[in-house]
């Protein structure tokens, strides 16, 4: 059974979830650019525990995961508008922010693409959608 | 395109049929939740759903659904009689 949580406590976890990944991505860069120390290791540690619990509670815990990862013959008409929108605003979103640091790293970093950039872009490829009705929904 | 607000009674039916919402999202083929989003009028069903919830209460489709906000049945009755009688 999937977890009924409020509209604003899904926004709560949202947020939190996507400060720690970015969070991490801050801690990431200047552990690399400063030197690694204990603080920065503790530091993604704890950012990356915030986000996959925030991830579980938000994405799985209440089927939004599931709604924007099924085949649209799965759902109903009502749901398939509600991902298609998600889906829409996510591609635009996604779409600027992966040019941008396309361009980014190829100005100012010789071109190469950090491995956590990689993976923080497929993770915000795949949550965004169902971050987006999580947001706008009031019902989930 | 911004859609307008449709009005319907299919709180009203369902709670007269002794339908749950789970039952009736079933016979119609949609999501529980999505029965709440119609009652509400938080969703304008399609037209096929639409015929398939006239079907499914024997009445028709502007019966249940309406641009305008909708009457009680019985005030509506009252004035269709006065309306024939007259």
């Amino acid at each position: 059974m999937d977890s009924v949580l409020s509209q604003s406590s899904r926004r709560i976890g949202i947020i939190i979830n996507y400060i720690g990944l970015l969070l991490l991505l801050a801690l990431h860069y200047s552990g690399k650019q400063i030197g690694w120390n204990h603080m920065f290791t503790a530091g993604i540690a704890v950012m990356l525990a915030l986000s996959l619990i925030t991830f579980f509670m938000i994405h799985m815990k209440t089927g939004l995961w599931k709604l924007v990862h099924t085949k649209s013959e799965n759902l109903d008409e009502r749901q398939m508008q509600v991902t298609r929108e998600a889906l829409e605003f996510s591609y635009k979103v996604l779409a600027i922010t992966t040019v941008s640091i396309i361009y980014y790293m190829a100005i100012f970093s010789g071109g190469g693409v950090d491995m956590v950039t990689v993976v923080s872009l497929l993770y915000l490829a795949h949550t965004l959608p169902s971050s987006v009705i999580g947001w706008k929904q009031k019902e989930v | 395109m911004k859609t307008r607000i449709l009005y319907n009674r299919i709180a009203v039916l369902r709670g007269e049929r002794n339908i749950s919402r789970k039952e009736l999202a079933e016979k119609i083929g949609v999501n529980f939740q999505t029965v709440g989003f119609l009652e509400r009028g938080e969703y304008n069903p399609s037209l096929d759903l639409a015929f398939r919830i006239s079907e499914l209460f024997e009445l028709p489709v502007e019966v249940i659904f309406s641009a305008e906000p909708l009457k009680p049945l019985s005030q509506e009755l009252m004035e269709y009689k006065k309306k024939v009688g007259e």
